[in-house]
């Protein structure tokens, strides 16, 4: 975090240094010098990735520092010659102040909300994101391996903001500042596009206020989207662009084009309206052929789509298909004006749905906008040609969303350009109202508190990103937990983690922003040094086979005693269509113990209708050398006869081709020496989705409970002792825990219906002290001791005894740790032993015992002994990361 | 322009001074014979809470160790006291100055009474410095020597401050250091020169850094002398003297701050045992400040034109100054630590004095425990301790307040002592150690007199050097130097209130504080370890040297 201010300042510093020898004018500074800082990023990113030093903020840090040093050079070397036109005059202070008083609070509060909450659009978790900490993890920007090409395909060049802070690493609330900077920009963009347009200071400073209060506009202030971001750019550099027209500064042409050309690579849409605003511009003659700066204003422009250029020319797999493949979106129906943020009907329920990020209307303000937009290009465009050009692009643009449909997918945030663009026209007409200058401000002013009024209820009804609970801690924080809890506490203890999905999965973000200095892999093998994560649609589990062509199927096989560790079921996300199930397997042998939830193969079973005849593609995951078994896959018809179709003796996929009156799939797991069967699943014409049935292991289990778990209401009673669940904590590495805070903690389990045996599995240790000892005691007889003598050590293991009828009891007691020799006192006491340990040189603890064992004791000497202090009564003595009780049959 | 013959004889003028110096002298004499002779009759194995914990921080830091437990910052006070250990040692006066040197003596409890009567003088040396230094402020500010010596004289008379000569406690350097901050920042407010201005400002915040390194209230001197960076420049500069600047140079200013900034983060990076050097609830706190540092002065860059935002810009700049030399403070301390310690054992001591100073939550719940007296009571008994010193003061200030004729300036510094008096008296009040923390109080409460007193004679509209002024310095000092010959008469009470624990044979916890408090630094307690095996032979081998009267002072 300390590396990351470091950088930040140095990185304001220069580019302010240098941004002001090349403007006069407060806002074009701020402008230009994130222009500047923005390119200096780029820069950075193209030039370490080569190295795959991307991920190195050390390197990050002096590469940019240098890039920032060399442009305050420039700067210095080529100053912009002084303004040639005179000051221009500035808004009216009282205009000025009520703005600045309105704009003020509202950009408080969408700080609070973009770095309370995490991102949660669909697009953000599908690719942008995703894409960006895949960028940090491998050190490039340059195409890599992964499943949805539009992580590398699409331009980035606001996403590389995101990686910027991911490098020093950033927590991912705090992304959010991309875009509320962006929001203070935007509205000095437009501000200073309306001025260079030829409109009056008071005027440009309502446009600014209308476009800042237009609720798309606020609403992407707290998100990590790239639309905001990508149209101040593509504002900034009209306004750059047209300034330059004005005052024939050739240092403001390159600014333009730079402005331009980090909008149009950020993204593709606003790509087309730079592409389309540049081509307009040039017919309608606002860019002279002979005006100096065309080649300065282009170089920036090259610039600006160097990074997204050049991975388009490094990637190889270019699928077209995919780059124009919409986001699925949450919600549909999104309706383009919003009357209830005009008035708060959505207190009734059911009759409009509370607004978020993705389904906000345009609020007064970007309604006004519109409209005036519309009147200059119907009534007064050939008088007002420059503000109707921009009117026509705005246009143009909300048509291109209207027409391919990307409104339903992508929400509000393709209309921030469109209130952008137009809001030039509102500055017009204000300006137009000569006979009542002081009416049409007014109007102006009462059509920004009508936003304010709709900011207002947008930031208070959120569906998904409330301020109120940030705000009153009594208000119910009402966030649906995303991953499920086994799946959390899995992430939350390993270091590298693979990913392999199947298809789009819009929760990527969440799994892979579990902990700081987590490395996250996408890929589709298996990876032998991470813990990969199976990610599958829900409906693909045990899919009918006559469903296949839907997607692939995939099944558990259970495997009653495997002896290592195989697939276990992590849980299911999401609701709906989007609905994804979750496995995971350890690549790295004898990190995880085998248990009864991971003794289990994963068999995929996917149709290749393509081919010249039907075959299955399987592939099975889970399977150890060292388990000593394979897998047959035999294919019955409907008469109930069947055949051998292929066999596993190890991890992979086979094909074979599909028989012709295949009713069901069995899937046994026979054993190497004898072809005993271990186990057994089928995959047949119904679909069987109790995954508990699937992975139950031990036939003769009849009971199992854990009491180390956020949901479970246990049947096994536990004495005051044993703390509630709680966790996980991704930050300290660790899963969901209970502390034992009593000398004796005591389980008390029911008598499981015909269990004649019991088993308590465990996880421990000490945490908070180096040494310990825990005994534990089922029904009155000790079984085991464990000694610890490091805090931090999980021990795992478990006890078995018979069962009782009726109540069963299980202690866990801290022992108390025998007496210490007090080996300091000993050579106090006997200086000739502290001499003679000095002079061998010898640690001194190690010294004094081996002579009170070797001499002091024969010879009579005195040796003390320390009782080691006992525990507070409520000390925290274990911390358990599992507890689980079976009872088994005879 | 007034004629020759209404200027003074020079003799006259400088018969004046030559009283008001003498004075000046005579008191600080008094001082010092009242502190010396209290101290000379008390028994040197007194604690009075942190007398021993002193000097073992102070051998502790001669010897290369980091100390151990820091439950207040205390950083100036015992780097100092460890500094003069050297200093007595180079010159032959103090031959055990370091914990290797005192676990080898041969008598170790006559050396411990050997180094607290040096960390004694050191004190006393510390309040005549004080005294100094509060006459340097009011010369200042008011322009004149006389003044300047009043000051001397009225501190002289100050209990609460002569307390501290008797002590080895951080509130007097606290308290100095606050002094100073405010002084540097009357000078940065007064001078013409923009660059002169930047660096007053800055070396006030590092006078604020230094108090605030000494105890926790230290923060509120930065406040203090933010207010009168605030207030300044709305105010008509003094009579006869030059125009002040109306804003710090831009360029040095942002440069001082920029540097002070990158300091301080690069210090934040540093590992410490593998760890960061600030936790991260200290490191939350600093973060803002290193942001507002570096960042506030580009706000000149967009060169507001405006009065208002101007005027803004140009304060946020300042205040960016002051918190950027508090910055430059810790970072500096750094700096000295390594001179006398090695890397790990400088940086664990800067993370314990770090983690205290920006996150002392912990410790303040501890020391501001809910249940203890209600604050307005506490300031009662603050009041009550001096009431003619607060209700006279308050009464000065308040009655000038609506003298329009005294010059504004004037007029805002005494409000504004005031109020450093009243908010240090509702701060310290939650707790109870009114004695010691009297000196927070008296100090601006003291400064108040010598500046009504040149407000005063303002109204007379006379030159400097003019005989009219003469008299109201004189009679105040008449006053001041009264209370001095009498200070005695608060001073001895307020010492010998503490006197429970001179008796022998000594208490237990006393024991504690001189053989065994777990605050010590470990390499104290080891020494005290080895030579007295347990706390009885400790307790048998002081009361065999306590036998002898003459090792009882």
């Amino acid at each position: 975090m300390d590396l990351l201010l470091l950088h930040i300042i140095l990185l304001v510093w220069l580019s302010m240094v240098a941004a002001r020898r090349w403007t006069d004018h407060p806002a074009d500074l701020l402008l230009a010098a994130a222009a500047l800082a923005w390119a200096n990023l780029l820069l950075t990113a193209l030039a370490l990735s080569p190295f795959h030093q991307l991920g190195r903020p050390g390197a990050f840090l002096a590469v940019s520092t240098g890039f920032g040093c060399v442009g305050v050079l420039l700067a210095y070397l080529f100053p912009a010659p002084p303004r040639s036109s005179p000051t221009t005059a500035s808004a009216h202070p009282w205009l000025l102040w009520t703005a600045a008083l309105t704009l003020v609070p509202l950009g408080v509060a969408s700080a609070i909300a973009a770095t309370a909450y995490l991102p949660d659009s669909p697009a953000v978790y599908a690719y942008e994101l995703p894409r960006a900490l895949l960028q940090v993890a491998h050190g490039s920007i340059f195409p890599l391996p992964v499943a949805d090409a539009r992580q590398v395909l699409l331009p980035f060049n606001g996403g590389l903001l995101h990686t910027w802070l991911l490098v020093f690493g950033t927590p991912l609330p705090a992304l959010g500042a991309v875009n509320l900077i962006g929001w203070v920009l935007a509205g000095l963009a437009v501000n200073r596009l309306a001025r260079a347009a030829g409109w009056s200071a008071n005027a440009a400073l309502v446009a600014s206020w209308c476009a800042l209060t237009a609720t798309p506009v606020l609403a992407h202030a707290a998100t990590t989207d790239n639309g905001l971001p990508a149209a101040t750019a593509l504002v900034a550099g009209l306004a750059f662009a047209l300034t330059w027209r004005n005052e024939n500064r050739p240092v403001l042409a390159a600014l333009g084009g730079l402005c331009l050309g980090l909008a149009a690579g950020s993204s593709p849409g606003v790509g087309l309206v730079v592409a389309a605003t540049l081509a307009a511009g040039l017919a309608a003659g606002y860019v002279p052929p002979d005006r100096p700066g065309r080649r300065r204003a282009a170089f920036g422009l090259i610039l600006g789509l160097l990074p997204f250029s050049l991975n388009l020319a490094l990637a190889t797999d270019v699928r077209l298909a995919s780059l124009i493949s919409p986001v699925q979106a949450t919600s549909a129906n999104i309706p383009l004006l919003r009357a209830d943020l005009l008035v708060p009907l959505w207190q009734n329920p059911g009759i409009f749905k509370g607004p978020s990020e993705d389904s906000v209307g345009l609020g007064l303000p970007g309604l006004a906008c519109l409209l005036a937009a519309a009147l200059i290009l119907g009534r007064w465009r050939s008088s007002q040609r420059l503000t109707a050009l921009l009117a026509a692009c705005a246009f143009g643009w909300l048509a291109l969303i209207l027409v391919t449909g990307r409104w339903f997918n992508a929400g509000s945030s393709e209309l921030i350009l469109v209130i952008l663009l137009a809001t030039p026209a509102l500055a017009a007409l204000v300006d137009r109202w000569h006979s009542a200058p002081r009416v049409a401000l007014g109007v102006g002013v009462l059509i920004a508190a009508g936003g304010l009024w709709s900011d207002k209820l947008y930031l208070w009804h959120n569906a998904r990103r409330p301020l109120g609970p940030l705000l009153y801690p009594d208000l119910a924080l009402a966030r649906p937990s995303l991953l499920p809890p086994q799946l959390e506490n899995r992430l939350a203890r390993m270091d590298q983690i693979n990913f392999i999905s199947e298809g789009e999965d819009p929760l990527l973000l969440a799994l892979m922003s579990q902990r700081a200095r987590q490395r996250f892999e996408t890929s589709a093998t298996f990876d032998d040094a991470a813990y990969n994560v199976f990610s599958r649609q829900h409906l693909g589990r045990n899919r009918p086979l006559g469903e296949l062509a839907e997607g692939p199927a995939y099944v558990l096989v259970p495997f009653a005693g495997k002896p290592t560790a195989g697939v276990e079921f992590l849980g299911s996300a999401s609701q709906g269509s989007l609905r994804r199930d979750y496995l995971g397997e350890d690549g790295v042998p004898n990190r995880i113990a085998p248990a009864r939830e991971n003794q289990a193969l994963l068999v995929t079973v996917a149709a290749t209708d393509g081919k010249a005849e039907p075959s299955l593609d399987l592939e099975l995951q889970g399977l150890d050398p060292r388990d000593r078994a394979g897998l047959e896959v035999w294919a019955e018809s409907p008469e109930g006869g069947g055949r051998l179709l292929t066999q596993f003796t190890a991890n992979g996929r086979l094909t074979v081709p599909r028989p012709p009156s295949l009713a069901r799939l069995r899937l046994r797991i026979v054993a190497q020496n004898d072809g005993h069967e271990l186990g057994v699943a089928t995959l047949g014409s119904t679909r069987d989705l109790d995954v508990e049935a699937a992975v139950a292991a031990d036939p003769r289990l009849c009971y199992s409970e854990e009491l180390v778990s956020l949901h479970t209401a246990p049947t096994v009673r536990s004495s005051e002792g044993l703390t509630i669940a709680e966790g996980p904590f991704p930050a300290w590495n660790l899963p969901v825990i209970r502390w034992s805070r009593a000398e004796t903690v005591t389980l008390r389990v029911p008598a499981p219906a015909g269990a004649a045996r019991l088993r308590l599995n465990y996880s421990v240790r000490p945490q908070l002290r180096t040494q310990a000892i825990l005994v534990i005691v089922a029904n009155g007889k000790v079984v085991q001791r464990l000694e610890f003598d490091d805090p931090l050590s999980w021990r795992d293991g478990s006890v078995e005894f018979d069962a009782r009828s009726g109540e069963n009891t299980v202690e866990l007691r801290d022992a108390p740790l025998p007496p210490e020799p007090d080996w300091v006192r000993y050579l106090d006491r006997y200086p000739d032993v502290r001499h003679s340990v000095e002079v061998n040189r010898m640690s001194a603890k190690e010294g004094a015992l081996l002579h009170y064992r070797v001499a002091g004791q024969p010879e009579g000497r005195e040796m003390h002994f320390l009782l080691p202090p006992r525990p507070a009564p409520d000390a925290f003595r274990f911390m358990f990361r599992r507890l689980r009780v079976e009872g088994f049959r005879p | 322009m007034t004629t020759p013959s209404a200027h003074p004889p020079p003799a006259r003028r400088y018969q004046h001074l030559l009283m008001m110096a003498c004075l000046a002298l005579l008191s600080l004499g008094l001082s010092w014979h009242w502190m010396r002779s209290l101290s000379a009759e008390d028994p040197w194995y007194r604690n009075t809470d942190m007398n021993i914990h002193t000097i073992a921080d102070a051998l502790c830091l001669n010897s290369g160790f980091a100390p151990g437990v820091v439950a207040h910052p205390a950083a100036p006070s015992r780097y100092l006291l460890a500094l003069d250990f050297r200093l007595r040692n180079e010159f032959g006066l103090l031959p055990v100055w370091t914990l290797k040197r005192f676990a080898r003596s041969a008598e170790p409890l006559r050396e411990l009474t050997r180094l607290v009567h040096v960390g004694r003088e050191h004190s006393r040396l510390l309040v005549i410095a004080f005294m100094l230094v509060a006459a340097a402020f009011v010369r200042s500010v008011t322009g004149r020597f006389d003044l300047a010596c009043l000051a001397i004289v009225a501190f002289g008379g100050s209990a609460g401050l002569l307390f501290h000569g008797l002590l080895l406690r951080p509130e007097l350097l606290c308290a100095g250091f606050g002094l100073i901050a405010l002084h540097l920042a009357w000078l940065a407010m007064a001078t013409p020169r923009p660059a002169s201005r930047a660096l007053w400002l800055l070396l006030a915040g590092v006078a604020a850094g230094l108090a605030l390194l000494s105890k926790l209230p230290g923060l509120l001197c930065l406040g203090f002398a933010g207010v009168w960076c605030l207030l300044a420049p709305l105010l008509p500069k003094l009579p006869g003297r030059e125009d002040p600047a109306r804003r710090s140079a831009p360029g040095w200013g942002a440069a001082l701050c920029l540097a002070a900034g990158l300091a301080v983060l690069t210090l934040l990076l540093l590992p410490v045992s593998g760890r960061a050097l600030l936790d991260p609830a200290g490191a939350a706190r600093l973060r803002p400040a290193v942001l507002f540092v570096t960042l506030a002065p580009l706000l000149h860059f967009l060169g507001a034109q405006r009065p208002v935002p101007r005027f803004l810009v140009d304060r946020a700049h300042d205040l960016a100054l002051l918190v950027a030399g508090m910055l430059v403070a810790l970072t500096g301390w750094f700096a000295l630590l390594r001179l006398v310690m090695a890397p790990d054992q400088a940086a664990d001591y800067m993370a314990k004095i770090l983690n205290t100073v920006c996150y002392p939550d912990t410790w303040m719940e501890i020391y501001t425990h809910p249940g203890a007296a209600h604050r307005l009571q506490e300031l009662w008994r603050f009041i009550l301790d001096a009431p003619l010193l607060f209700a006279l003061g308050a009464a000065f200030t308040l009655g000038l307040a609506f003298m329009s004729r005294i010059p504004a300036r004037w007029r805002a510094l005494q409000l504004l002592l005031l109020a450093q008096a009243l908010t240090f008296a509702l701060v310290m009040g939650s707790r109870e150690f009114l004695e010691q923390y009297s000196v927070f109080t008296q100090t601006p409460l003291l400064l108040i007199w010598p500046v009504g007193v040149a407000a005063l004679t303002s109204l007379a509209s006379l030159p400097a050097d003019a005989p009219g002024n003469d008299w109201p310095a004189a009679l105040a000092g008449t006053a001041a130097l009264f209370l001095s010959l009498t200070v005695v008469l608060s001073l001895g009470p307020k010492y010998r209130s503490f006197q429970d624990d001179a008796t022998l044979p000594v208490r237990d916890l006393t024991i504690t504080f001189l053989y065994d408090h777990d605050m010590h630094p470990p390499a104290y307690l080891k020494a005290m370890k080895q030579r007295y095996p347990t706390r009885v032979d400790f307790r048998a081998a002081l009361d065999h040297h306590l036998a002898d009267p003459a090792n009882r002072r």
